[in-house]
């Protein structure tokens, strides 16, 4: 066992101070003993740095880091991916603090923390992530300043003053290098399984419950920006899947293939730009419908009018659109798509098939029939709730009949039911509505909140047309919101409460400001480079481009910071001389200018004749003054003395006073 | 660790190691002043380009924001290293005479116009002096120099250096003020003078050295007096300290003999020499000095202790 020395104290509490702050945003996701384990070793390392411990041997360490290891394996039963790596690492970085001896350990360390940090960044790369970011930088680059000090140590304050003016002057090389550096698309290797586990969003498949409970979140789905006039909530119906699979209880997406028939736009197109959030699945939402020709780069239009991409996506995504919402409905499909449309389990749920069997029978045509089964949504006391009870057994059954209290996906999942069980081909859509405009920034938020499901029911000669049953129900769901149309005295989820006028005020305003954060921060990537140098007028950049950029942009920041760094030649020189200004500024303020071409010795002479009583300070300072600018050999202190005297010097006006 | 030149750029070392003394005072400017990574600074370096690939990787744009701070963060501070040499002025201060086998001191005296804190100021690869420049006015500090052997001491460059502020960079300068230390011969100490106990080889000085001192009897102990002198087996039975005391007669001198020395070899002669006059100096006890080519009368105190050391150090040695 070792008895620890180095470093002193204040240094040792520092750096673990640091180092459990650069750990600290990990606590959540690590395991709990994890965690404890290395809050235990920093006050291990603390108490050792007191001597009220001994620092373990080697073979301790090695023991402490094996079993630590297994813990991490039998944890995540792997020793590689997102998660376990980071953990294995946070588990490193704290044994290495066990193992600070000496200097060289220290600095490890200090790396060792800058880089843990942008670990941080695989899960969360918000604004207030960033502020930890610099806020970090500032501790970690204080302690590099302490630690290159080999005997004295200036004092805190100053460290941490030349700590922050180091960053500020980083800032613009950060700058440069940020907008100018080649950004190459894609990852240079694979990336692990887990890289983005935990991701909220729609899924393909429905059941009753799935959409009520993505409904809780208040994560962001994607935002919005029109080009032209906002479009009136009716329309803003963002579809991501079709689902016409119906197995009893859940709704399931068939696979798609791409539209191949040419389409005849109608009506008015949209023109918008979606910034989608990482949802890690391959489907793009867009507003209903979309024109193919105006898909992005890798999006595919399929016959169900969903947009997709080949990989899932993995990073915030911006692409821009143009739908045509008055599209009457679509007669193009695959050839299996109408029988498809109207297969159901052959048994199950039978109170409704014999309800939709009797209504059919009542009913003239297709349209009297869909319209009775709206009705019957609209006029019999079925109600529309964020949190319906469970249903076990024959789920539309149990909804039409004996629960009747519902959210979207049972009212869709129910109806589509009921058209099938009468012969006529329906479909579920999922995706998003409404949405929330934010008038700051100009876009609409669309929210996981705002969820939805809805179903396409077929008619012939018409196509695929969208029929609501929520809005049968609850029309103000589609007209102003989920929290509109849910009843009176049901516990809303807090972002949904209405806030007041300036709560949303400051909600709107950190909204934009976190959209302008991912465009031009988060987003900035080679698209967005090439578009913006574009735009500059510098044409289409190559990365041989931007390294010149590179190369000349440095080169001039740190040029013009060694002209401000190196200038300071006379520092002390530059010190008195203020000091001295001062002092005559307030004697020129008591009627005692100094003239330009009288010499201090001779400005004294005058003034001391002029007031007697001021006198000795007036001729203490000046001897300071003559001392520091001309003598030869200044003495320790003297700067600080003639500071502080001039900074007491305010003489009234007149000596009688 | 300490880079030197010679390890990057041998040529370029070459060059600087041209024996260009300086006279005068030394401000350090463009001209003289050297900067290159250090190995830490290598290290960070490669933390960089690890977290690039991982920011481009994953393509996290705060990644890149962090990379490229601490790059900036890392010129910045090669700015503020090499700001933290330059303008120092540089005088000589002089370096006081040393035995062989110890360390000389070359005083260097540091002066700048702002503060200039961490300074190492070294000689070859000796452990450096640490200078904080913090307040105006010169500061003196010592760089060693270990003294091997007698004679004049000429260490030629000294290296003044910082990695103040981050320590990523070593910004360093030589300076070369010519200046020289005296070395006096090692002190060997095998003859004691109060004892009168002789040393069988030095029989020609032991004779002239009885009659100089006769042992009279014992008193109290003062604070001041020797530990050698205390009679400690006497002490003993007195439960007092007792302090043997020698009679001096005025009359008698002791001559210290180079040739009167049994010691085949000249260096061994001057050592021994070098020991008794510490000897006869802590003894207060007057003596003379006959070297073959020169003799100092007898005396005693600083001077001339100063006198007989130079003598012996410069003994055969033509730049006296």
């Amino acid at each position: 066992m070792l008895k620890s020395a180095w470093p002193p104290l204040p240094l040792l509490t520092g750096l673990l101070a640091t180092m459990a702050l650069v750990i600290a945003p990990h606590a959540t996701r690590l395991p709990l003993w994890l965690t404890a384990f290395a809050a235990c070793i920093i006050a291990w390392r603390y108490l050792a740095g007191r001597g009220k411990l001994p620092l373990p041997n080697k073979w301790l360490l090695l023991a402490l880091a094996i079993a630590a290891t297994v813990g991490i394996l039998l944890q995540y039963h792997t020793l590689f991916g997102r998660d376990a790596d980071v953990a294995l690492f946070t588990l490193m970085v704290s044994l290495k603090l066990l193992e600070l001896k000496n200097e060289r350990d220290a600095w490890l360390t200090v790396f060792l923390g800058y880089f843990l940090v942008i670990t941080h960044f695989l899960y969360s790369q918000n604004l207030f992530i960033a502020a930890y970011l610099f806020l970090i930088a500032w501790l970690l680059t204080t302690l590099l300043i302490a630690f290159s000090q080999p005997r004295a140590h200036l004092p805190w304050p100053v460290q941490f003053k030349l700590s922050a003016k180091l960053l500020l002057q980083a800032v613009p090389v950060m700058l440069v290098l940020f907008v100018l550096f080649p950004r190459v698309a894609g990852p240079l290797w694979g990336m692990p399984q887990d890289a983005f586990a935990g991701m909220t969003g729609l899924s393909d498949t429905m059941s009753p419950g799935a959409i009520s409970r993505l409904a809780q979140s208040d994560a962001v789905a994607f935002r919005v920006e029109f080009t032209g006039p906002l479009p009136p909530p009716a329309q803003r119906y963002f579809r991501v899947l079709v689902l016409d699979r119906f197995d009893g209880r859940t709704w399931h997406a068939s696979r798609t293939q791409a539209m191949q028939d040419s389409l005849t736009a109608q009506g008015q197109g949209v023109r918008y730009n979606i910034t989608l959030e990482p949802h890690d699945k391959p489907w793009l939402p867009v507003m209903d419908f979309a024109d193919p020709t105006t898909l992005p780069i890798g999006g595919q239009l399929n016959y169900d009018f969903s947009v997709t991409q080949k990989d899932t996506v993995q990073q915030r995504k911006r692409y821009s659109v143009t739908s045509y919402p008055a599209f009457g409905g679509s007669l193009s499909m695959e050839v299996d798509a109408l029988p498809r449309a109207t297969r159901l389990p052959a048994a199950g749920n039978p109170r409704g098939r014999a309800l939709a069997v009797k209504v059919a029978t009542e009913s003239r045509n297709q349209e009297e029939f869909v319209n009775k089964m709206l009705s019957r949504f609209h006029d019999e006391p079925y109600v529309y709730t964020l949190n319906p009870p469970r249903l076990l057994g024959e789920s539309v059954d149990e909804f039409l009949f004996d629960t009747r209290r519902g959210f979207c996906e049972h009212y869709a999942g129910s109806f589509a039911y009921l058209m099938r069980a009468a012969g006529i081909p329906a479909r579920i859509v999922t995706g998003y509505q409404g949405g929330e405009f934010n008038q700051l920034g100009n876009y609409l938020i669309v929210r996981q909140a705002d969820a939805h499901a809805w179903t396409e029911v077929w008619f012939a000669g018409r196509g695929w047309v969208r029929i609501d049953p929520t809005a049968a129900v609850a029309a103000s769901r589609i007209e102003q919101g989920l929290a509109s149309a849910l009843p009176a005295g049901e516990a809303l989820p807090f972002f949904l409460r209405e806030p007041s006028p300036w709560m949303r005020q400051l909600k709107f305003s950190w909204d934009t400001l976190n959209n302008r954060w991912n465009q031009w921060v988060l987003g900035y990537d080679q698209e967005r480079q090439v578009s913006l140098f574009a735009r500059l007028g510098f044409g289409i950049v190559s990365w041989q481009d931007l390294g010149l950029y590179l190369l000349v942009g440095v080169g001039s920041v740190i040029g013009v910071l060694a002209l401000f760094t190196l200038r300071g030649r006379r520092e002390y020189a530059g010190k008195v001389e203020r000091a001295y200004a001062t002092f005559c500024t307030r004697m020129a303020r008591i009627g005692i200018a100094r003239a330009a071409n009288e010499g201090p010795l001779d400005f004294a002479a005058r003034a001391k004749a002029l007031r007697p009583d001021l006198a000795s300070r007036i001729e203490g300072i000046t001897r300071l003054y003559i001392a520091l600018r001309y003598g030869a050999n200044a003495q320790a202190g003297w700067v600080q003395e003639m500071i502080m005297l001039i900074a007491r010097f305010r003489p009234r006006k007149s000596a009688s006073e | 660790m300490k880079i030197s030149p010679q390890r990057f750029f041998p040529l370029l070392a070459n060059l600087i190691r041209s024996r260009r003394i300086d006279d005068g005072a030394v401000v350090l400017d463009r001209k003289r002043i050297y900067i290159l990574p250090t190995r830490r600074g290598l290290l960070f370096a490669v933390f960089l380009l690890a977290m690039l690939l991982g920011s481009i990787n994953y393509a996290l744009s705060l990644g890149f924001v962090l990379t490229f701070l601490l790059a900036g963060l890392g010129l910045v501070g090669m700015l503020h290293t090499y700001r933290n040499l330059a303008g120092v002025r540089i005088t000589a201060g002089g370096a006081a005479p040393v035995f062989a086998g110890e360390m000389a001191q070359f005083y260097l005296c540091l002066e700048a116009p702002g503060a200039r804190p961490a300074l190492g100021l070294a000689w070859k690869k000796q452990p450096p002096q640490w200078v904080d420049l913090l307040e105006p006015g010169p500061h003196c500090a010592p760089a060693s120099v270990p003294a091997t052997q007698r004679g004049w001491l000429a260490p030629g460059r000294f290296t003044l250096f910082t990695r103040f502020p981050l320590g990523l960079f070593q910004a360093w300068s030589y300076v070369n003020f010519g200046s020289r230390c005296l070395v006096y011969p090692k002190p060997i100490a095998s003859f004691d003078l109060a004892q009168g106990e002789s040393a069988d080889q030095s029989g020609a000085l032991t004779t002239q050295i009885e009659g100089a001192e006769d042992f009279t009897g014992l008193r109290d102990a003062r604070p001041s007096d020797a530990p050698r002198h205390i009679a400690w087996k006497a002490s003993t039975k007195s439960e007092k300290l007792l302090t043997k005391q020698f009679s001096t007669p005025g009359a008698a001198t002791l001559w210290l003999d180079f040739n009167a020395l049994a010691d085949p070899d000249i260096e061994t002669r001057l050592s021994r020499l070098a020991g008794m006059i510490l000897e006869a100096e802590h003894l207060q006890q007057a003596y003379g000095l006959r070297l073959p080519s020169i003799e100092f009368t007898p005396d005693l105190g600083e001077s001339q202790r100063a006198r007989c050391l130079r003598a012996l150090a410069l003994f055969g040695i033509q730049d006296a």
